[in-house]
């Protein structure tokens, strides 16, 4: 009986060409000049969370989107820029040879505000020509352009080439240096795509990371962001979950079973690999990659996130230690003293504005103080915040903190008594005075 | 029968606002059928992480993970940062797990606060709510504005 039913149920699907055939592709919508335009205006000025809709619905649209954005885009990075983030981010999406042409001097101009956004729209269809020239961007001051490079060399290595293939693997073991942890994890997972495997251990440690930035779980974020990657790449992660510590006993457990995973999954693929290629990835990990102990005692914080000039994550402790980076962060001892003489200055910048936490307007450059309360050094650290968006704010800053960033800034020791193999202190003291001036203003020579 | 029809459109017209502007703020769907299963609230209050949440697998139409949709209506605790730009003096803000959610924001990535007794004011760094979550997609003009909410009486 049952198979009756079934080939009963076979025959219905065979005779009846409505559930049997695929579905015929819906005719694509059609958009008037006006719906477009609203959906521009929703791109350029909606809520953040409905920009980036807007903008990718018009990226489906095609061409007539294209005609009138090319319109609005001009001939100008002035013109360029007003697009705002969430449209630029979609302009390499409509394979329109004119949108490139607009979208390089923008990659090219560090000051143009919108980089890592126009870094994407390059990378999401890269032409073979432009192999030299993105690589250049592998060193770039912003995190999330080295990110989109890295993923447009991929792209542009995946064919046949050998020697493209190895060209790109080499660049992408020099990115598991890289100071920013969310571009080690992609070359480490780029890389496994290669072959090369081993450099999943990258992320084995990033499961076992609990460190953070004052109260900002910098390690519970990276525990997530592994577990998304090899979850992406269908790799069973034996039960670990991110959101509890590692050093439990079932994520201790996870991790055994996972260390164990990896490493047959990277002696596996390397022996496919031809002979040449083996042994890219080293074994051992740099200091940077590596689990970092605890940082005790911070009392300052200077955080900067600049478009145009990187993010910055200093601490500066009790026994005079300058913390740069999290993770394994750089330490750097200081001279005896110099944290006391901060805090003072600290205190004097709350002093000049009380009760005021926040100046300016919301953008992606910030300057994040934090510093003990004043009369309070035992309760729970203040921080002032300065934002600003792509307009530029030359007074943002008031003079008080200005005096306490332009102290931060010249208690940083010079190229002399740092290590120059750790790209984090490399030309430290000179970039974070370049990160202040693009954020609220130089806060003075050293 | 002409009086069935008048019946049914005078019907849809009272229903219609209702239906209108129900988007789910208070109470999540677990937790109004349990209500009217005639079940307690529980009092609980779940710690969970801004962190996982915004981990979720979510892909737009689709269910959120079981383990998500289980806090639908349940009391919870909640870290995580005011969005920059928070202005003073509404009812609702955005909690983020990084005060500067510099990249693409995405619908995943912040949990919708409203505030029962209470109006905003900037507070930098991280802060602890407690209240009441709801999840699911809330969709206006074609767009996802929110995926997570919390009602909670107060800023701390």
């Amino acid at each position: 009986m049952n198979r009756f039913v079934r080939l009963a149920a076979v025959a219905a699907l065979v005779l009846c060409p409505s559930v049997s055939a695929p579905a015929q592709e819906a005719p694509a919508r059609q958009y008037s000049p006006e719906q477009i335009d609203r959906l521009i205006v929703h791109a350029q000025s909606g809520s953040a969370v409905i920009r980036p809709q807007a903008a990718e619905r018009l990226a489906s649209i095609g061409k007539p989107a294209a005609d009138r954005l090319l319109t609005m885009a001009g001939t100008s990075l002035g013109e360029l820029a007003l697009l705002g983030p969430s449209l630029i981010e979609v302009l390499g999406r409509f394979d329109d040879p004119r949108f490139r042409a607009l979208l390089w001097p923008a990659m090219e101009d560090a000051e143009f505000p919108w980089r890592p956004a126009v870094s994407r729209s390059l990378a999401h269809r890269p032409l073979p020509g432009e192999w030299d020239r993105l690589q250049g961007f592998l060193g770039d001051p912003i995190a999330p352009v080295r990110l989109a490079t890295l993923d447009a060399l991929a792209l542009l290595s995946s064919g046949d080439g050998a020697e493209r293939r190895a060209r790109f693997d080499s660049l992408a073991v020099a990115r598991l240096t890289d100071d920013n942890d969310v571009v080690r994890r992609r070359a480490a997972v780029l890389l496994d795509g290669r072959g090369h495997s081993r450099a999943l251990q990258w992320l084995l440690v990033d499961l076992q990371r609990t460190d953070t930035y004052f109260d900002l779980p910098t390690g519970e974020a990276a525990r997530y962001a592994a577990v998304n990657a090899l979850q992406a790449l269908d790799i069973d992660l034996a039960g670990f979950e991110a959101f509890l510590p590692p050093t439990t006993e079932p994520n201790q457990l996870a991790l055994a079973k996972l260390r164990q995973r990896l490493l047959a999954r990277a002696s596996a693929s390397e022996s496919r690999l031809p002979e040449a290629a083996r042994g890219l990835v080293p074994r051992t990990l740099p200091a940077i990659a590596q689990l970092g102990g605890p940082v005790e005692g911070a009392r300052l914080g200077l955080l900067l996130k600049s478009c145009r000039r990187g993010d910055y994550y200093l601490r500066w402790t009790d026994d005079d230690q300058l913390i740069i980076g999290y993770g394994n962060p750089a330490r750097v001892q200081l001279p005896e003293g110099t944290t006391r003489r901060l805090m003072a200055v600290a205190d004097a910048a709350q002093e000049a504005n009380p009760g005021k936490v926040y100046w300016g307007r919301p953008g992606c450059d910030m300057e994040s103080f934090r510093m003990p309360r004043v009369g309070q050094p035992d309760a729970r650290l203040q921080q002032l915040i300065l934002s600003k968006d792509e307009r530029p704010a030359p007074d943002l800053r008031p003079a008080a903190l200005s005096a306490l960033g332009a102290a931060m800034a010249a208690s940083i020791p010079t190229d002399d008594a740092l290590s120059a193999r750790d790209p984090r202190t490399r030309d430290l003291a000179r970039r974070v005075r370049g990160a202040f001036a693009s954020i609220g203003g130089s806060v003075g020579p050293r | 029968m002409p009086f069935l029809v008048l019946l049914l459109l005078l019907g849809g017209v009272i229903a219609a606002p209702g239906v209108l502007l129900d988007r789910s703020w208070k109470v999540g769907d677990k937790v109004q059928a349990a209500m009217e299963r005639g079940e307690a609230p529980s009092n609980e209050i779940i710690e969970v992480s801004i962190l996982r949440l915004k981990n979720a697998r979510y892909r737009r139409g689709r269910p959120l993970p079981e383990w998500v949709q289980e806090l639908d209506g349940k009391r919870i605790s909640l870290w995580g940062y005011m969005a920059i730009g928070t202005l003073e003096g509404l009812s609702e803000f955005e909690l983020v797990p990084e005060s500067c959610e510099c990249g693409k924001s995405k619908v995943n990535h912040f949990v919708q606060v409203t505030l029962d007794d209470d109006v905003t004011r900037f507070i930098p760094g991280r802060i602890t709510l407690e209240g009441t979550f709801s999840c699911g997609e809330v969709e206006e003009d074609g767009f996802i504005t929110s995926l997570y909410r919390l009602s909670t009486d107060q800023l701390p």
